[in-house]
């Protein structure tokens, strides 16, 4: 039974929802190129629009739990780009009672990456949270894609949630056995190492295990396949889509002339 | 005296919502052997690692010796009562048996010596002297088993708790798993969970039902045997020398082994 998993999606009936995987994805290539040419102000534009888009998609604070992962790296990012970034010409602030200086460059570098960050981690997350993986790999492979790598792309989505609910089952057995790991940070991840090998070791096996289970339910077979989940391709997927890349292709060669 | 787990009012859910304990109350005492049964899911598991900390009542509370879990973490709480998991492969994380055996004294506080002899100590006792060098992986279904409860039985804690000790083992390692259990319940108090009521009725004296995650039955292993609408809605049957001798005019309804068996004959004979 699942306990806290990162990243999956969840059940919703919305627009969204329904929409074509190709669709949805289209669209997120488009946002995650647009976010890489705009600056930092209009990527917060772009950033605010993931509130509409999350309440159609009725799962309002879903999609904003991932960012206090992110919050760590901004505060890394600010730091180190704020005192070393190499083109610092203008000083910003001086610590008082030292010589440190944070400049502006490096702030003004740091919120550029921070808000692309910001940007591609929500839009992404509304597309995992919203595309059942069966569906995504489902229409992928209309597209000619071939079934393995198909498997591939779907097996990589289950990995994560699945190494995180082993690591949380062998910390189980070791409090179990005496470990403690409570509060401290470097004690926790003291008893983290060790578990790499074992995890390692016990994915392979059941990479091997799972192998089998495949090939005995005739993976590799020579024929046409059919699939249980059904993606459709309406009408409206072509128009957002056909919508989308307009607006995307105007958008961004407008931020770039001016 | 008080009672090594007292459990007051226990109600748990897990984080999504599910409600796996319902107002639980239940005392256990040193030198208790108590078997927990009931159908897949009515909340065994859950029951028992709320005793070593795992899991915190939602509201309620389990007083190990004396003491409230709920500020206490499970690493101290493991030194006095040790979790035997349901399936090894939960457990076992090491490479080598005498690695993961060695494991929980590691964690004691102890010398290198005395580690060492009680590992050695515990593989013994399970019968796996020989195996210490294996590879954890390459150990059958049978043995896994036996190496989480020698991993438990090294920490030597005061309650010992087994979580479907018989399942998956053949008939052999089921008397291993039996003699096993007798040889404990010598130095400690023993929980099991189990659907196997041959082991139930005997290793056990005292018998708790879970159904539902509620508790319903807790007391004389016999009283329960013979509590056929208690059986049916737990979907247990009691062990087949007591279903027989409830199917025979004039015997007792709780026999549970062969030789009250042959003893309800020769009195019936005379
Ligand atoms: N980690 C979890 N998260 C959510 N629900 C859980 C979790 N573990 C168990 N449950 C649910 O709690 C209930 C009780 O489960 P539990 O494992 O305690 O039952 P059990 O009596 O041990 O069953 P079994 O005989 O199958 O081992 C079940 O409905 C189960 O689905
Ligand atoms: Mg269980």
């Amino acid at each position: 039974m699942p306990r806290t998993i990162l990243i999956s999606y969840i059940e919703r009936d919305s627009l969204i929802h329904k929409l074509n995987p190709l669709t949805k994805l289209t669209a997120l290539i488009c946002v995650i190129i647009l976010a890489f040419i705009l600056g930092p102000v209009n990527n917060l534009i772009l950033f605010a629009l993931i509130l509409p888009l999350s309440y159609i998609s009725k799962l309002t604070w879903d999609v904003f739990k991932p960012i206090r992962y992110l919050l760590i790296i901004f505060a890394i990012l600010f730091s180190i780009q704020g005192l070393f970034y190499p083109f610092r010409l203008t000083p910003l602030y001086t610590i008082p009672f030292t010589n440190i200086i944070i400049w502006k460059e490096g702030i003004i570098y740091a919120a550029e990456i921070s808000a692309r960050l910001l940007v591609m981690m929500v839009y992404g997350f509304l597309f995992v949270l919203t595309t059942h993986p069966g569906d995504l790999v489902n229409a992928l492979r209309k597209l000619k894609m071939p079934y393995k790598v198909g498997y591939i792309v779907l097996s990589t989505l289950h990995v994560i949630p699945s190494i995180q609910m082993q690591v949380e089952t062998i910390i189980d057995a070791q409090k179990s056995r005496g470990l403690d790991v409570s509060g401290n940070i470097i004690k926790r991840l003291r008893a983290y190492v060790p578990l790499l090998g074992p995890l390692f070791i016990g994915s392979v096996q059941q990479a091997v295990e799972r192998t089998m289970a495949l090939e005995a339910r005739a993976f590799s077979a020579d024929c046409e396949k059919t699939s249980f989940r059904q993606t459709v391709f309406r009408k409206r997927d072509r128009n957002i889509i056909i919508a989308t890349v307009i607006i995307s292709v105007t958008v961004g060669v407008l931020s770039w002339i001016y | 005296m008080t009672p090594i787990i007292k459990v007051n009012n226990l109600m748990f859910s897990y984080p999504n919502g599910v409600v796996a304990l319902r107002n639980i109350n239940l005392e256990i005492n040193k030198g208790e052997i108590v078997a927990i049964i009931g159908h897949n899911g009515s909340g065994k598991t859950t029951l028992v690692k709320t005793f070593n900390g795992l899991l915190k009542p939602t509201s309620g509370e389990v007083l190990i010796n004396g003491v409230s879990t709920k500020n206490e973490n499970t690493a101290k709480l493991s030194k006095i009562v040790g979790y035997v998991f349901q399936n090894p492969d939960d457990q076992i994380f090491n490479n080598s048996v005498y690695n993961e055996v060695a494991f929980g004294p590691g964690n004691l506080n102890l010398k290198k010596e005395e580690i060492n002899k009680r590992v050695l100590n515990a593989l013994e006792i399970v019968g796996l002297e020989k195996d210490k060098k294996m590879h954890t992986l390459d150990l059958s279904l049978n043995k896994k088993k036996l190496v989480t409860i020698a991993s438990i039985i090294a920490m030597n804690p005061e309650v010992i708790i087994l979580d479907e000790p018989s399942s998956g083992q053949d008939h052999e390692g089921t008397v291993k798993i039996e003699a096993l259990i007798k040889e404990l319940q010598k130095n400690h108090t023993v929980i099991i969970i189990s659907h196997d009521m041959n082991l139930v009725s005997k290793v056990a004296s005292r018998v708790i039902v879970m159904w539902d995650s509620n508790l319903i039955f807790d007391g004389d292993k016999r009283t329960a045997f013979m509590n056929s609408d208690l059986l049916k809605k737990t979907d247990v049957s009691p062990p087949i020398i007591t279903q027989l001798a409830q199917k025979i005019k004039g015997f007792r309804k709780d026999i549970l082994t062969a030789d009250e068996f042959i003893d309800e004959i020769i009195k019936l004979k005379k």
